[in-house]
């Protein structure tokens, strides 16, 4: 009885101490995310772009900070334990020195794409109709 | 590929708007200047309020299809208007184009939705093809028409038909993207140096008979005439 | 090529060339030209050498941005098809396109810089004086502002200045040269004819003058050398209406003529110095206006253009200029002229708009209100005003014989107006479009009469009781 009550407790220790990693990589890993599919986008002239997550984070290994950030004096400070909504801070505007959220994300993928000579730059690479 | 891009979306873009811009202005510079009061015998200064009013005449009748050219021939001149009013409108106004000019120089304005430029492209191919039947087959037309008039037409109907293959992603779109901003940008260029300087020359030579019609040919006198 | 011209030149003078690229300045040469009647001309014209280093240097002087934007944009529509009247006088015939016309001719002139040859210019002369009549219809239709009738205009004056200039146009600005007048009338000749006319009608109206250089005068009247020359009448009527009017009004001597043939010859210099003669006229007499005869190319050479000749930069005569119908609009609508309403024209009749005064001058309403006193049914021609076609015989074109066939196929597109009107009366204000008038009612016989509004006008007048000849009152005691 005692023994089994013991297997039990350690089950739940490990699961909780298991079950934070699990939320995190679900939350931060998005093996799912597509497209930049973004709810502040109400009237869109073009389809969401294309954007498999999967592909940039695991499959070409990019550091997570060469897109999500948070500036402080100047220096990138976001960890995984930060917001990584981007039009949490991006809204449809530009506000200050914070570009607008589709500029954002054309400067952050277009000028990236560029640099490495890899990935779509024009308009219907990214923008692709559903077919 | 990809370098191709860069280069016609960067420098070539930049460079093509310089020559579109610097062309047009020494256009404009090079007919006032080459005006002369009596060569053309006007007296464009000393009259000048006669002159100005006749300018602004001629500009009106015309600029709106309220003229007798337009009573006498509504289908071509209906065409020219739609010709003309979709192929400024559609590209000035399309949201890809004043974002790619935004994320370039800082600068940007009013957008009208999509499907509107989409379907002023597709007028503007329609108008064209219309003015190269017309130009097979009408006898008075071609007797006119030269090379030059083909290649202005195809120089001003390209940007069109690759900007809707490019916005309906039809064929290879990075193929298509560069292929349109390269022909919107033989378009800019060519504007100043072929038949195209119209885009300017339009308005001086209209300006310039108004003047003539509103100074010496009648405008002093009574309702004055409106070319 | 130049130095073969030179030589031709210098032959010695019983075989003068005919053709050359200076006007006319001696009357032994206007003899040798009215003698030949053309035939020898435009046979040594089909030798004579293009001067294509003056060519350039004329282009570059003369071709400035208007007419060379004018040639570059035209963008080929076909709009300024159907407002030819020759292009609808030929059946639509494609090669009378104003465009064509003038893309095959000066367009092709500044392509090539004047790099030209001999049968080329006479193509060009054909062209600009046998396919053209600069009635400027044309420019008011075409959407980009191309005057092709201007650019006509200028052509002549090219070719004038390499001489291919119509037979008839060469003798035309000689005239002007010589006699200061488009016809070998001198001013003594001039004097002698008003004098002439007044004795002949002093008798009906009594006290009537046509005063000679009277200074100070309110009205100089200017004519055209036709008028003394073969139609005195005309003169003659246009005193007494000025006599019955009560007009304070005199003709020069000097600069009594007003026309300009050198105008349709292209030959500029001449038009300067003709022009100039009636304006020291003008200034000599000291007098308040001008009205000059029924005339429409009198009234653009005098008024409109004469000033941009003379280098008047205002643009103005020194004195305002009035062509005859508004003098006559003006006496009727104050009353210094009276016509019985009882002698109006019963019959339909038509008004011809002439391009000179109406399109170039836009006296568009002017006309038709002197109508509404003389006629009871008048009719519009369609189009009309300053949308009207030419008569068929401006710009010269009536006086050129080698262009005699075209200009009768052109009169087609007026006759068919006219009969439109179902009117059998036009009234033209005119010369040149009177002139044209009579010629197509000789070729195309429609039964039409036409007149001037001189002879009109003296037909309705009122002669006020005091300026009645003494015989008639006493007549009318009996």
């Amino acid at each position: 009885m005692n023994n089994n009550n013991n297997k039990i407790i350690l089950c739940l220790v490990i699961a909780a101490c298991v079950a934070p990693f699990i939320i995190i990589s679900a939350a931060f890993a998005q093996d799912d995310i597509q497209q930049l599919q973004h709810d502040i986008f109400v009237d869109r002239e073009r389809p969401a772009a294309v954007f498999p997550h999967a592909l940039h984070a695991d499959e070409l290994g990019i550091d997570c900070l060469e897109c999500h950030h948070i500036y402080k004096d100047g220096e990138n400070v976001w960890d995984e334990s930060e917001l990584s909504d981007c039009t949490g801070c991006h809204s449809l505007k530009a506000d200050g020195k914070k570009m607008s959220a589709m500029r954002a994300f054309h400067t952050n993928c277009k000028d990236c794409h560029l640099k490495e000579n890899k990935g779509p730059v024009t308009c219907g690479e990214c923008h692709t109709k559903k077919k | 590929m990809v370098a191709i891009y860069e280069f016609v979306r960067g420098p070539l873009a930049l460079i093509s708007f310089a020559v579109f811009f610097v062309g047009c202005i020494y256009r404009i510079i090079w007919y006032v200047k080459g005006l002369d009061w009596r060569l053309d015998r006007v007296a464009y200064s000393t009259q000048r309020s006669l002159g100005i009013k006749g300018a602004i005449r001629s500009l009106f009748h015309w600029l709106l299809p309220l003229n007798r050219t337009t009573v006498n021939h509504p289908i071509f001149m209906g065409a020219t208007y739609l010709f003309h009013l979709c192929l400024i409108i559609a590209p000035l106004f399309l949201v890809a184009h004043v974002v790619l000019i935004e994320e370039s120089w800082n600068i940007s304005w009013i957008t009208i939705p999509d499907p509107i430029p989409d379907y002023m492209a597709m007028v503007v191919i329609a108008v064209g093809v219309f003015f190269l039947l017309r130009r097979l087959t009408n006898p008075d037309v071609k007797i006119i028409t030269d090379g030059s008039d083909y290649l202005v037409l195809a120089i001003a109907v390209a940007p069109f038909i690759t900007g809707i293959l490019a916005y309906h992603q039809i064929f290879d779109n990075q193929l298509m993207t560069i292929l349109h901003i390269l022909a919107g940008e033989i378009m800019l260029i060519a504007i100043p140096f072929t038949k195209l300087c119209h885009f300017v020359l339009f308005f001086c030579s209209r300006i310039q008979l108004g003047m003539d019609y509103g100074i010496k040919r009648g405008g002093a006198h009574g309702r004055g005439i409106a070319w | 090529m130049a130095e073969e011209a030179k030589t031709q030149e210098e032959k010695p003078q019983d075989k003068r060339p005919l053709v050359s690229r200076v006007p006319v300045k001696d009357k032994e040469m206007l003899d040798l030209l009215l003698a030949d009647r053309g035939v020898t001309y435009y046979e040594e014209m089909k030798k004579f050498p293009v001067d294509t280093e003056a060519f350039k240097k004329t282009l570059d002087a003369s071709c400035k941005s208007r007419i060379r934007t004018w040639l570059k944009i035209c963008a080929h529509c076909g709009m300024c098809a159907d407002t030819c009247f020759f292009y609808l006088a030929n059946d639509r015939d494609p090669k009378q396109v104003p465009s064509y016309k003038i893309q095959s001719t000066l367009g092709e002139i500044v392509k090539r810089n004047g790099d030209v040859d001999t049968d080329f210019m006479i193509n060009c002369m054909d062209t600009a004086w046998g396919k053209c009549t600069c009635c400027n219809r044309c420019g008011m239709y075409c959407p980009h502002g191309i005057d092709m009738g201007v650019m006509f205009g200028y052509t002549r004056g090219l070719c004038f200045s390499q001489g291919f200039v119509p037979h008839e146009m060469k003798i035309g600005s000689g005239m002007h040269w010589i006699f200061n007048a488009q016809m070998d009338v001198t001013v003594e000749d001039y004097v002698e004819t008003c004098e002439w006319m007044v004795e002949e009608n002093e008798e009906y109206y009594p006290g009537l003058t046509i005063p000679v250089d009277k200074v100070g005068a309110d009205i100089m009247y200017v004519v055209n050398a036709r008028e003394p020359k073969h139609y005195p009448q005309d003169l003659a009527v246009a005193a007494i209406l000025f006599h019955l009017a009560g007009e304070s009004w005199t003709v020069p001597s000097k600069g009594w003529e007003g026309t300009s043939l050198a105008m349709f010859a292209g030959d500029w210099a001449c038009c300067k110095q003709q022009v100039e003669n009636v304006y020291a006229a003008m200034e000599r007499l000291k007098v308040k206006r001008y009205v000059g005869t029924e005339c429409g190319h009198q009234h653009r050479a005098t008024i409109t253009e004469g000033p941009y000749w003379a280098g008047r930069k205002s643009g103005d005569p020194p004195v305002p200029g009035l062509h005859y119908v508004e003098w006559v609009l003006e006496a009727l609508e104050t009353g210094k002229l009276k016509l019985d309403p009882a002698k109006k024209i019963k019959e339909p009749c038509t008004l011809q708009d002439p391009c000179n005064y109406v399109r170039n001058h836009g006296l568009t309403d002017v006309t038709r209100k002197i109508m509404s006193y003389i006629a009871e049914d008048f009719r519009e021609m369609s189009p009309n005003r300053e949308h009207n076609f030419c008569c068929g015989g401006g710009g010269g074109m009536n006086g050129i014989g080698r262009y005699r066939k075209e200009r009768n196929i052109g009169l087609k597109v007026k006759r068919d107006q006219i009969l439109a009107t179902g009117t059998k009366f036009v009234v033209s204000a005119c010369h040149n479009c009177w002139d044209a008038i009579r010629d197509l009612e000789e070729v195309y016989k429609i039964g039409i009469k036409w007149s001037f509004l001189k002879p009109i006008l003296l037909e309705m007048v009122i002669v006020p009781d005091h300026l009645k000849p003494k015989e008639e009152e006493e007549g009318a005691n009996e």
